[in-house]
């Protein structure tokens, strides 16, 4: 199958969790009047009023957040649990992310808010940690279930450490860490919107807590889409990735 | 003067035993075969060798210090085309793939009747295949002494003659300890058999004539 055609592939699969959201959007519009849950049709014939004049400075500024915090804790997670796996901390690690996962968002973002103040550090440092727990622990998970019998044979080679990653570690934790883009982005869109709903004058969490004040529920709606949308496409992303160039370490 | 001498070696796992007094020696160029019930603790005696697990007590001695072992199961890296699993040991060892080896290996394909998978991942080929693929691994290195556990179980008949004729004829000197349930396998390779009875290893006869297996 071609590169094109995979991804066709996979934004087809995208397309009909797209549709059918908009499918049950429609359905619970014919129960309720405009004012608390637009048609999709009625959000998309108001376009662009309920827009500010600024809004792709606003969904900039989000991307821009959501891509740093997730990066940071994705690149973070991935090392600190192949860390813990190698040096044999998982319990401890595991142990401690699991206290810091239980920690309140809200009561996090008011902390980082009044240590970083408003702008950007509070919706990025919020994602973050946020994310990080659940991607150190699904990385130790991945690695744990590596074939012992691939280990048993690199010891018997006389491999080193350094090719026990290369060899066995690192393609192990392909789909892992595949996994956790697709787990960590749903939960970095969360917390992102509720960094900027606590922290921060722009970006599109400040819109959306802004529409949602002064009941704009077409704003609202079109700023759900843009997310979904986003989403969608990003996934579909991932699994293009997953069904080309990656697609050698999920035959295990 | 041996290549493996293995002296008093005792494993237990909980209350099970599985080596008990266990001594045998394997001399320079000599190919031995196991032959012992299952669950009786051949696999053990090749990890312990291989130094992939402890005994309990006993010492042992093994002139080569990178023995090859070829296990029950192929273990292939599944992200590996056939050629990089083959010539994996070359680079974790970072042993240059000489002209000879290149040539070798070549040989090794058309015995196997594997040429025209060298880009193919494991999963693309049958049980059979990629025991062979392992085969060809272990026995591209050169060693001086091999192991081998059970490691024709999916080859069939006139494959397995052709791999073994190849091997003996391109490593004459070769030593060899090889586990197997097959008394043809023993009889094709092993010069020497060790027979064990019991559900563990301990006392064994010594077959000279591995032929005479049959009639035990």
């Amino acid at each position: 199958m071609t590169t094109t055609r995979i991804f066709i592939t996979s934004l087809r699969n995208e397309l009909i969790a797209f549709l059918l959201f908009v499918g049950l959007w429609s359905l619970a519009a014919v129960f309720y009047p405009v004012y608390v849950i637009p048609s999709p049709l009625a959000v998309a014939a108001s376009y662009p009023e309920y827009l500010p004049k600024d809004f792709s400075h606003h969904l900039g500024v989000t991307g821009l957040r959501l891509g740093l915090g997730l990066g940071i804790a994705f690149l973070a997670g991935s090392l600190l649990g192949t860390l813990a796996f190698t040096r044999k901390w998982e319990l401890s690690i595991n142990a401690f992310m699991s206290a810091l996962n239980v920690l309140p968002g809200m009561v996090l973002g008011v902390i980082f808010l009044l240590v970083l103040g408003i702008g950007s550090s509070t919706p990025i440092a919020l994602v973050t940690f946020l994310t990080l727990p659940t991607l150190t622990i699904n990385t130790v998970n991945g690695l744990a279930k590596r074939d012992t019998n691939l280990e048993q044979y690199l010891a018997s080679i006389g491999a080193q450490k350094s090719h026990f990653v290369k060899y066995l570690y690192l393609p192990a934790l392909v789909p892992t860490l595949l996994g956790n883009l697709s787990i960590g982005l749903g939960l970095a869109i969360k917390v992102v919107l509720m960094g900027e709903f606590i922290g921060s004058q722009d970006g599109l969490g400040y819109l959306l807590n802004t529409a949602r004040l002064t009941f704009e529920m077409k704003a609202v709606f079109f700023y759900l889409v843009v997310l979904l949308f986003f989403t969608l496409i990003f996934q579909a992303g991932v699994s293009l990735l997953s069904n080309t160039i990656l697609r050698k370490y999920f035959y295990a | 003067m041996n290549i493996l001498t293995v002296l008093r070696w005792h494993k237990r796992f909980g209350d099970q035993v599985t080596i008990a007094d266990l001594s045998f020696s394997i001399p320079q160029g000599g190919r031995a075969a196991i032959f012992a019930p299952s669950g009786s603790g051949k696999t053990t005696l090749l990890q312990i060798l291989a130094r992939l697990q402890q005994p309990d007590g006993g010492s042992f001695w093994l002139e080569d210090p990178r023995p090859v072992v070829i296990f029950q199961e192929p273990r292939l890296f599944p992200h590996l085309t056939v050629e990089e699993n083959i010539f994996l040991p070359f680079r974790v060892q970072k042993k240059p793939l000489t002209a000879q080896i290149q040539q070798d290996y070549k040989a090794w394909l058309r015995v196997c009747e594997l040429g025209a998978f060298r880009q193919h991942f494991p999963h693309q080929l049958s049980g059979g295949m990629k025991q062979k693929v392992a085969l060809v691994r272990g026995f591209l290195q050169k060693p001086t002494f091999v192991m081998l556990d059970e490691p024709f179980q999916s080859i069939g008949q006139q494959a397995k003659k052709g791999i073994i004729q190849h091997l003996l004829a391109t490593n004459p000197g070769l030593s060899m300890l090889l586990v197997t349930h097959d008394p043809e396998e023993a009889r094709l390779m092993a010069d020497f058999t060790f027979y064990f009875s019991t559900n563990y290893l301990g006392q064994y006869s010594l077959i000279e004539a591995p032929q005479t297996i049959f009639a035990l």
